[in-house]
């Protein structure tokens, strides 16, 4: 297809490359350096999307991020992207897109009749409507989102690889336009460290299209001098299509950068976006500023256009979005659009409320031509798809004879300026309102930031450089980076023009008359209209806060970007309060989407959280493990064989450790090495039972406690000299314990002189129980005697195995003769596989934490985090006898607290289920038996249940209102599947209660 | 009695090639580990009589007081880690048995002596993309003029803790990153993703088990 | 994230510590003789501060010492950190 409203020359557009892309099904051409927007518009394409509510026709509205109207569904598939703004897409070879919000198509959009309902669809209207009934809601939804729904999110992987970053710099620059280039190249010939990021793909804002001079230069040339020398310094860097999103607290700004979306698909590779955090001592934001729409009647007709991007698409691509122009300005900015029209062929009138000012530009306006109507507004426009005229008014004067009515294929609006203040917001700064500008700017700063140009409010060229110039410096001196005389940028010359003042106008109409006639449009994208701000405060809502939300205005993908100004100011003028008492809403990080890659970057799958891997994980992967996830550690549960189950598995484990022997990897659990004169003293405040006694070679089981007398965590502890024990912790706790110390000794206790060392790690752990242990140790450990007597039950004892240093407590988790053998990590594998060969002769088996947990069960040893919830204390658990009456420690005084020292809490039980082959459901509530009711006060709860292999039938582990006095007695669980288990309270302890297998010879 | 080949470096994951794992081009970013590095955690008060002289005799190295620098001898490197904790690596070929020397010699002082020999992995990073990869885990300022040879820093690495030591060889840049035993595998796989980008396309190397 | 300075190690991204709560709460050394509603007045009352707020960092990423520090809960502003223990040293 040709492009019918390409201009023959001008813009930064290749002319010849030609791009080849589709929109909407249809082929199209554009050229290298077009945004889809710029393409379309050479096409001569305007009506590009249905709006998200009435889904009325609109158009190209803008010609940068702030375009709420032209998004576009970009490609399909796994690369899809909803809701693309179709003036920041860079055209590429094959690039299809769709607009979004229509079916089956933009044409013949099915619910294009919504806006003939429009006047029963006001604002409220979903809040109202779809109230009742209830059991209805998720039909309402269903239907609202299919109705209004903008974009589709992909139903496949991204398969794109994302990417974050973390920066630092002395000052940071957002925004390559005059005002950011000038500070840029002040601050880094001050040799600061500077990074300037820009949304566009080349540095230079409006300038790469202007017909300024600097300095005397052609204001191209001027961007290409101050980019080289920005580019010979080694300490700025200079991030094109890079968009800074957050200002989040201390001066941290959060930027995506955008490497391979103008690229075909086919030549994509390596990293698609990346996230950039950038700590920045002094932030100078140079974002520019966004031309206002004006307010009237039906101005959403697709051909209705800002004068800026009117301007853009002209000069910057050469473009012409109109041949017959109306231009409604009410300030200078206009004739802007209207000379460059001019000066392409086009036919122009320019309708503009003031009186005749004799301006700069509207002179040059006057001296080429072009006829002005002054003192008169458009009414409204009218059109189907396209505008096609428009309705005048008289402003303060009747119009001239013959211009009620003029027609046009594309009207031109310029309200004004607002300077772009998101991130400035976004910092804690509070807008001011000036009235000599009507625009909202930069007032006092909260955080190290200052703003330069137009996002300042300083619209002019001038101001900007030397705006920008000045921030730089001062920024740069702020860091001590002192400007080195003559090495700053001289204040560049540019040409001065006068202005006339601008004069708002933020509907047409005042009061009721705002609210008749064709809508009056705020916010396109959320189809917010003037008239939806009168009923707003017709039903009581003052604040802009809650106007935003009652009228979804601002809502949208573009977050109110072009209309938010102008509804604050008619809610200002229905409320007939100024617009600085009405103020704004709060501006919040993001100021453009960002995508979820972005936000997850490289942290996904199995480097989404740490895997913490023990010494023998490739062992047991070798050996057919499956694992579970224990806090952050990958422990093997169980060994399956061919041919086994889980329970098949972990029941032959079991019996292998009551009948012969087995072996654990158990180097999970935390080990802290606890040394220095005061470290009984320490251990006696930590635990509730005493230290002093413990003899140096013997161990001492430990429950530690918070402050309200909760169970912490638990462990075994070893006595390794006077002044030196060994703290075991829980495999989850092993870093809770450790910082919880710590905080004790640093901050209550600085007086104590004892170090904490973790040897978590160092020390690699294999548990070798079993009736057999003791022969299978004593195969390969020599210089160590294992005798019952020479080694007794909670001793260690150290010696060596192949001449590794091991350290061997007998202890015991299963009721089995059983010791832990503990060794240096790096050689843990040798000293396991010598285990291994020592046991074959027994058949030592491998088992995992499904085997150990059912092991402990059976013997009623609890496991905190398991059986214990953060709401069982000591006394609950049977273990009240371990707190030493002889000292204070972390918890103890909440013992006896009313609630904690009652008789009636939930203690630790046994239950054995009436039906030996039902496995009870951990979690399972208990109620008293017997009970079937649908409602039923809940009397405990299953910690832990298992099938016992050497019982050959189901036990568990519970805790129970009063449990400790009400053995023997029945209870009912409740199944999932609405069944009724029962079962009868008894002793934790279930296998070996006198204890008697650990003695084993 | 064992042997140098029955020992294990907590990258056994990553395979097992005598001398360390190591992947990349030191033309752009390369990773090595440093398999079998003696470290020694010390803890003790500087300003205890006699302490820091103590320590200087037995292993022949200055203790760094000032937070976050680095203090090196002949054949140990002493990194400040805490004002009373410091890490000690060995850099000779041998292990010198470090924690035992300072048991003996610093006898009835406060103190704390723990092997680490085992308890971390000790990795490589040079090449002029070494810093960027770095940036991509760690929130710390890694710039020459923040972070400078003679310092070291306890920081994160995407979602572990890690030690950072620059380095200085022969001009080229460089860091030495220690990081826990368990958490190795980990902090090595995303560091070799971290890579990939400067190194081109290509399969990370060592297994994706599980 | 904000920026908070160790005492020791000077100025490091918030990630690297953790959040320890309201400082100066002294634990009771006679803790058998108070009545459980002041011993629960130590062990959950807190002060929830508008405005300047003592309270307990650590620096776990990194030197793994708590310490101390004011900030201002409206802003987020902190004005001054402290070093703890026996060798606590005056304001930075
Ligand atoms: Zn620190």
């Amino acid at each position: 297809m040709s492009q019918s409203c390409r201009l023959p020359h001008g813009g930064r557009v290749q002319r010849s490359a030609p791009v080849r892309f589709f929109f909407n099904d249809k082929p199209y051409d554009g050229l290298a350096g077009d945004t889809l927007a710029s393409a379309l518009i050479a096409n001569g394409v305007h009506f590009v999307a249905r709006s998200w509510k009435y889904h009325r026709p609109r158009g190209i509205v803008a010609a940068g991020v702030e375009e709420p109207n032209a998004l576009v569904q970009l490609e399909t598939g796994a690369y899809t992207i909803p809701n693309a703004r179709a003036t920041e897409i860079e055209l590429y070879e094959g690039l299809r897109a769709t607009s979004v919000n229509a079916r089956p198509d933009i044409e013949h959009d099915r619910m294009a009749v919504a806006r003939y309902f429009s006047r029963f669809i006001a604002a409220g209207f979903y809040y109202k409507t779809f109230m009742w009934p209830r059991a209805w809601w998720p039909k309402y939804e269903e239907r609202i989102r299919d109705a209004a729904g903008l974009g589709t999110v992909p139903d496949t992987l991204d398969p794109d690889r994302y990417e974050k970053t973390h920066a630092h710099c002395d000052v940071l620059i957002v925004g390559a336009g005059p005002a950011g280039l000038a500070a840029a190249v002040a601050a880094g010939r001050t040799g600061a460290r500077v990074i300037l990021v820009d949304n566009q793909p080349e540095p230079g804002g409006s300038l790469l299209w202007s017909t300024d001079t600097l300095g005397g230069e052609p204001a191209g040339q001027w961007i290409r001098r101050v980019t080289d020398e920005l580019a010979t310094m080694p300490e700025v860097c200079v991030l094109p299509r890079t968009t800074a999103f957050g200002y989040q607290d201390h001066n941290l700004v959060t930027a995506c950068e955008r490497l391979t979306d103008h690229l075909p698909l086919q030549q994509r590779a390596g990293v698609r976006e990346r996230l950039w955090k950038i700590r920045a001592r002094r932030v100078v934001l140079a974002t520019g500023a966004h031309e206002r729409p004006l307010v009237f009647g039906n101005n959403d007709l697709p051909g209705v256009m800002l004068a800026s991007a009117v301007c853009t698409y002209i000069n910057h691509y050469g473009a012409l979005p109109g041949r017959q122009a109306v231009v409604f300005t009410n300030n200078d900015s206009g004739y802007q659009a209207a000379l460059d029209l001019k000066r392409n062929g086009a036919q122009v009138v320019v309708v503009d409320p003031r009186t005749r000012s004799g301006s700069g530009l509207s002179m040059r306006a006057e001296q080429a031509g072009i006829r002005i109507i002054q003192q008169a507004v458009i009414e409204h426009a009218v059109g189907g798809t396209r505008v096609s005229g428009v309705r005048l008014q008289g402003h303060g004067a009747r119009l001239p004879a013959g211009t009620e009515s003029l027609s046009c294929d594309l009207l031109v609006m310029a309200g004004g300026w607002n300077p772009v203040i998101h991130l400035y917001a976004q910092s804690g700064g509070k807008p001011r309102w000036c009235d000599q500008r009507a625009c909202f700017v930069p007032d006092v700063q909260v955080q190290p930031q200052i703003s330069v140009g137009a996002a300042n409010g300083d619209f002019s060229l001038a101001q900007a450089l030397s705006g920008g110039v000045r921030a730089g410096i001062e920024a740069s001196a702020q860091c001590d980076f002192a400007d080195v005389s003559g090495k700053a940028p001289a204040a560049w010359a540019t040409h001065a023009s006068t202005e006339s003042p601008i004069l708002p106008i933020w509907s047409i109409g005042s009061g009721k008359a705002a609210t008749r006639g064709p809508k009056q449009f705020i916010d396109y994208q959320n189809d917010v209209s003037v008239s939806d701000i009168h009923l707003a405060v017709r039903e009581g809502y003052r604040s802009i806060e809650h106007v935003k939300r009652y009228t979804a205005m601002g809502f949208g993908t573009d977050q109110g970007k072009l209309g938010n100004i102008n509804g604050m100011a008619v809610l200002a003028g229905v409320l007939g309060q100024s617009i600085s008492e009405t103020g704004t809403t709060t501006f919040r990080p993001n100021y453009t989407p960002v995508s979820f890659g972005t936000i997850a970057g490289r942290e996904l799958g199995d480097m989404f959280d740490p895997i913490r891997k023990t010494y023998l994980y490739e062992w047991h992967v070798a050996h057919g493990a499956v694992f579970e996830d224990v806090g952050n550690w990958k422990r093997a549960r169980h060994y399956p064989r061919p041919g086994e189950d889980m329970d098949a598995a972990v029941a032959r484990e079991c019996l292998a450790v009551r009948h012969s022997v087995g072996l654990l990897d158990y180097s999970t659990l935390g080990k802290i090495d606890v040394r220095g004169p005061d470290s009984v003293t320490f251990l006696n405040r930590i635990y509730p039972n005493l230290w002093d006694k413990l003899k140096p070679g013997r161990c001492r089981y430990g429950l530690m406690l918070d402050e309200n007398g909760m169970i912490l965590d638990d462990g075994v502890n070893l006595r390794l000299a006077e002044q030196h024990f060994l703290v075991s912790t829980t495999t989850g706790g092993a870093a809770r314990v450790m910082s919880w110390m710590e905080r004790w000794l640093q901050t209550e206790w600085p007086d104590l002189k004892v170090y904490l060392t973790s040897i978590t790690d160092q020390y690699a752990t294999a548990t070798v129980a079993g009736p057999n242990a003791r022969k299978v140790l004593q195969k390969v450990c020599q210089d160590i005697n294992f005798d019952k007597e020479a080694f007794p039950f909670m001793g260690f004892k150290e010696g060596t195995i192949d001449g590794v240093f091991v350290r061997i407590l007998r202890v015991s988790f299963s009721g089995e003769l059983s010791y832990e053998v503990y060794m240096p990590a790096n050689l843990g594998q040798h000293v396991w596989n010598l285990l291994m060969a020592a046991g074959e002769e027994f058949g030592i088996t491998p088992y995992g934490t499904e085997a150990m947990h059912v092991l402990r069960a059976e013997k009623g040893f609890i496991i905190v985090g398991q059986d214990t919830d953060g709401s069982m204390t000591p006394l609950d658990l049977g273990m009240g006898g371990m707190v030493s009456k002889a000292k204070d420690c972390l918890g103890k005084r909440s013992l006896s607290r009313s609630d904690t020292a009652s008789p009636h809490r939930k203690q630790l039980v046994g239950l054995l289920p009436s039906d030996p082959t039902c496995v009870l459901p951990e979690g399972g509530q208990i109620l008293n038996a017997p009970s079937t009711a649908a409602i039923a006060a809940m009397q405990g709860h299953v910690t832990s249940s298992y099938m016992s292999p050497i019982l050959q039938r189901s036990i568990a582990l519970a805790v129970i209102k009063d449990g400790l006095n009400r053995m023997e007695q029945e209870v009912t669980i409740p199944l999932p599947d609405g069944r009724f288990a029962q079962a009868r309270i008894c002793s934790p302890v279930f296998y070996d209660p006198e204890g008697a297998r650990q003695n084993v010879d | 009695m064992w042997t140098e080949l029955d020992q294990e470096t907590p990258l056994v994951g990553l395979g097992h090639p005598p001398g360390g794992f190591t992947h990349g081009q030191l033309g752009s970013v390369l990773l090595a580990e440093l398999p079998f590095v003696e470290l020694t955690n010390l803890r003790g008060e500087p300003g205890s009589p006699g302490f820091l002289a103590a320590v200087l005799d037995s292993i022949g190295s200055e203790l760094p007081t000032t937070p976050n620098t680095v203090a090196t001898s002949a054949d140990c490197c002493a990194m400040w880690l805490a004002p009373n904790e410091w890490l000690l690596r060995s850099t000779g070929a041998q292990p010198t048995d470090l924690a035992r020397r300072l048991d003996a010699a610093l006898g009835r002082q406060f103190f704390a002596a723990t092997d680490q020999s085992s308890g971390y992995s000790v990795i490589r990073l040079s090449g002029p993309h070494a810093r960027a990869v770095l940036a991509k885990g760690s929130p710390l300022d890694l710039h020459p003029r923040a972070f400078g040879v003679g310092q070291c820093a306890q920081t994160l690495h995407f979602k572990t803790s890690v030690l950072l030591r620059r380095l200085d060889l022969a001009g080229q840049e460089a860091w030495e990153v220690i990081v826990r035993r368990s958490f190795a595998d980990y902090a090595v796989r995303i560091m070799l993703d971290a890579m990939e980008e400067y190194l081109g396309p290509g399969v990370a190397p060592g297994s994706s088990s599980h | 994230m904000l920026v908070i300075r160790c005492p020791w190690c000077g100025e490091r991204a918030e990630t690297e510590f953790n959040y320890g709560g309201e400082a100066d709460i002294v634990r009771p050394t006679d803790a058998e003789h108070l009545s459980d509603r002041e011993w629960g007045d130590y062990v959950f009352m807190r002060k929830n501060t508008l405005g300047l707020h003592r309270e307990q960092w650590v620096h776990s990423h990194g030197c793994r010492r708590w310490f101390v520090a004011e900030r201002d809960t409206r802003t987020y502003q902190f004005k001054s950190y402290e070093k703890l223990g026996a060798h606590a040293m005056e304001k930075s």
